[in-house]
């Protein structure tokens, strides 16, 4: 019996130690026979394999740095930023958002490179002025631009060619408060409900719309009503950093003008079809004909062409608004971990990332936008190849815009955005109500915050 | 007319079974519906993806999306890595969940009751809660990004299968136990040849639930690891979406294969599954 009880033991005991044997292998980041290890994190599948291809270069040219991108979905993106923050074991270089700056900078978990920048002689006059500002504020600079995005018009070809339409006469087009201008006057020809009625006509059945004319969908605005917003003179914020300013009449208005496409002009899919977060996304809105057009940003160009055969749909300008043309112009840079272990070699690859010759790379591969404004054909050649004419992205981001806003209550204003405007596109909140809300819980988040 | 009552009960009987049946294969088609979607989609040709219904047949497909899923993603990879993690953790589990459990069940020693219900509370702590003090503790001991970062904190046991385990020994007659120790079995040999082979069906379900929960299991992996190295198939299949965009041609075939392995343990322990429900109405 003992014999078998120490057998038992024995075994017990291997068992115990295998999850210690077997996992030996595998060390932590950092350095090992003089080259340095450094994590790089992104969230952009689709931009992968550009980017790996930039910091293929990076490496030929440094051999003491490797270089590992640690891809992690948006999803859990920021969730795993700030447990790593937490940890103080954050990745050495990552992407960031305007949306997170101020939380991250607030936190002093990101670097200031802006005597970096200086002391390294980096011509930041080569940057577009309006993305740098967005990540200037007074004396600092959080990271180099390395892209930027705007929202313009997206169509389906056959749909426009049925309703009589060209692509130029949609990139043309302009709405206003009245009676909504020849932008609704196009959306009614592209609006057909079951029995081929437009709903400018008698008869035309509200509840069995077999085609709308547009989709727009959006989780906080940036791809639909911000966008109505600047064509309006909407200001989210009276200035950066600043207080919220939703509920001023020209927002409201930008409001009310999607409100109304939706439900006193029948030309736009409801809140039902396009809600965030369950909503199909907009591509697959496209794709599937359920809409004819939708606002969209350049990021979602793969997706159009990888589900949309050549030829059958394409980009044109947004339409302009009381107050002119106008668009959401947004951009990333690289954030340097402010407690990396290997602050030389972060900036090394910082600065080689926002890179006239790296940006060149992602930029000529149609992957995204350089911030680099000398760059930008090279984008719009490689989609020029695959037959789709991009440049009323560019056209965009040359005109006025609008920015991301600039806060430290950005978690508060994305919630209380997403579940009233919701409310808004399902026809049960006014435009008014939901902007006074977002203003006051925007306004006190900023006030606790302080 | 005794006849006649016989054949209405009859036919009644026979209606209340079609019923019963209709209802249970509605109830079979919705739980199933979304993975035969899964299946369907994975065999689209990219630029039918989007464009057709999620339920309209995969007319014409293909197997590209797979041979893409080997060539531009490590999807072997993540299967070994997660096989290796699970693997570990369901072998260590069973061990120390056996020990623990008869522990808990069986041996008297000062403090047993407080220990065990002290142990189960923590089941009532989300993992949400212990997620940063994890992270800072595998950070300290400079583990995060290795395979020991993912299998230490769960590989001795949890409330669960603790609770689980000692609740099925306790359902064991103690006189099995005192006729062993008249024959001169001690604790070791009484646990390993009377409970033992009297617990196969918990033992299996455990072994199930470990399995399915570790090779499921996102947010811990995607916190503690940083690189392909190990990366294990859940954060391989979720970084596939995208902020705005996602890669939905690969993501299905690879929902689809991370299911499969699944699919086989639970047809494997499937009879001592049931088993250990019915004996002990425990799910």
């Amino acid at each position: 019996m003992f014999r078998r009880t120490k057998k038992t033991l024995a075994l017990a005991t291997v068992a115990a130690s295998a999850a210690g044997l077997t996992t030996a292998c595998g060390s932590s980041s950092g350095s090992s026979g003089g080259v340095v290890d450094l994590t790089y994190m992104i969230w952009q599948t689709s931009e992968e394999a550009a980017y790996q291809q930039s910091i293929d270069v990076f490496e030929k040219a440094n051999p003491d740095i490797h270089v590992t991108i640690d891809l992690v979905p948006w999803a859990q993106y920021w969730a795993k930023l700030q447990t790593s923050a937490a940890g103080r074991d954050m990745p050495d270089v990552f992407w960031d958002h305007l949306e997170y700056l101020p939380q991250l900078a607030k936190e002093g978990i990101i670097t200031n490179i802006a005597s970096d920048a200086k002391s390294s002689g980096i011509d930041l006059s080569q940057y577009s002025p309006k993305l740098l500002a967005e990540w200037e504020n007074g004396s600092t600079l959080y990271g180099l631009p390395k892209d930027w995005d705007t929202i313009e018009t997206i169509y389906n070809t056959k749909d426009l060619t049925t309703a009589g339409i060209t692509p130029a006469q949609l990139g043309s087009l302009s709405w206003n408060l009245s009676d909504g201008g020849s932008f609704v006057q196009a959306l009614q020809k592209l609006t057909v409900d079951d029995n081929g009625k437009h709903p400018n006509q008698a008869g035309f059945d509200a509840g069995h719309v077999k085609q709308y004319g547009i989709a727009l969908e959006a989780p906080n605005g940036q791809q639909d009503w911000w966008n109505f917003g600047v064509q309006n003179g909407c200001e989210l914020q009276n200035k950066a950093y600043g207080t919220w300013t939703v509920n001023s009449a020209a927002c409201v208005q930008a409001m009310q003008f999607e409100q109304d496409l939706m439900y006193k002009w029948h030309v736009a899919a409801p809140g039902t079809i396009t809600n965030t977060p369950n909503a199909a996304s907009l591509p697959q809105i496209l794709a599937q004909n359920t809409a004819a057009i939708t606002f969209d940003g350049d990021w979602d160009l793969d997706t159009y062409e990888s589900s949309l055969p050549t030829g059958s749909w394409g980009v044109t300008e947004l339409p302009t608004g009381p107050k002119g043309s106008g668009t959401v112009y947004n951009g990333l840079t690289d954030a340097i971990y402010a407690g990396t272990k290997h602050p030389t070699q972060a900036w090394a690859l910082e600065q080689w990332l926002g890179s006239a010759a790296s940006e060149k790379i992602v930029t000529d591969t149609g992957t995204v936008w350089a911030a680099i404004p000398s760059l930008d054909s090279g984008f719009i050649a490689a989609w020029k190849a695959k037959g789709i004419d991009v440049s009323a992205f560019y056209q965009g981001s040359q005109g006025s815009t609008i920015g991301y806003p600039l806060t430290t209550s950005g978690t508060a204003f994305t919630n209380v955005v997403l579940k009233d405007m919701n409310q808004v596109w399902l026809n049960q909140m006014t435009p008014l109500q939901a902007a006074n809300d977002i203003t006051s819980v925007s306004n006190a988040a900023v006030a606790s915050g302080d | 007319m005794a006849t006649k009552a016989k054949a209405t009960k009859r036919i009644r009987r026979r209606i209340s079974g079609t019923t019963i049946y209709l209802l249970l294969s509605i109830g079979a088609l919705i739980s199933i519906a979304p993975y035969l979607m899964t299946l369907n989609a994975a065999f689209k040709p990219q630029s039918t993806l989007l464009s057709t219904q999620a339920w309209s047949p995969a007319i014409p497909s293909t197997w590209s999306n797979f041979t893409q899923l080997w060539q531009q993603y490590d999807m072997s990879g993540f299967i070994v890595h997660t096989t290796i993690v699970a693997g570990i953790i369901t072998a260590g589990q069973l061990v120390f969940t056996t020990l623990a459990a008869y522990a808990f069940a069986r041996l008297d020693f000062p403090g047993r009751e407080p220990l065990f219900w002290a142990f189960i509370a923590m089941m009532m702590v989300p993992q949400i809660v212990t997620l940063i003090p994890l992270f800072l503790i595998m950070s300290h001991l400079n583990l995060i990004d290795t395979y020991r970062a993912l299998i230490l904190p769960y590989v001795f046991g949890t409330p669960y299968g603790i609770f689980l385990v000692r609740q099925y020994f306790q359902t064991i007659p103690a006189d099995l136990e005192a006729a062993a120790r008249i024959d001169g079995a001690g604790t070791w040999g009484i646990l390993r040849r009377i409970m033992l082979p009297l617990s196969k069906p918990i033992l299996a379900t455990l072994a199930t639930i470990t399995f399915v929960n570790t090779w499921n299991s996102l947010l811990w992996p995607l916190m503690a690891t940083n690189s392909q190295r190990d990366e294990v198939v859940t954060v391989g299949v979720a970084a596939l979406q995208g902020q705005f965009a996602s890669e939905l041609h690969i993501l299905l075939p690879a929902a689809a294969v991370a299911l499969l392995p699944l699919i086989g343990i639970f047809l494997l322990f499937q009879r001592h599954i049931v088993r250990s429900i019915a004996l002990t109405g425990l799910k």
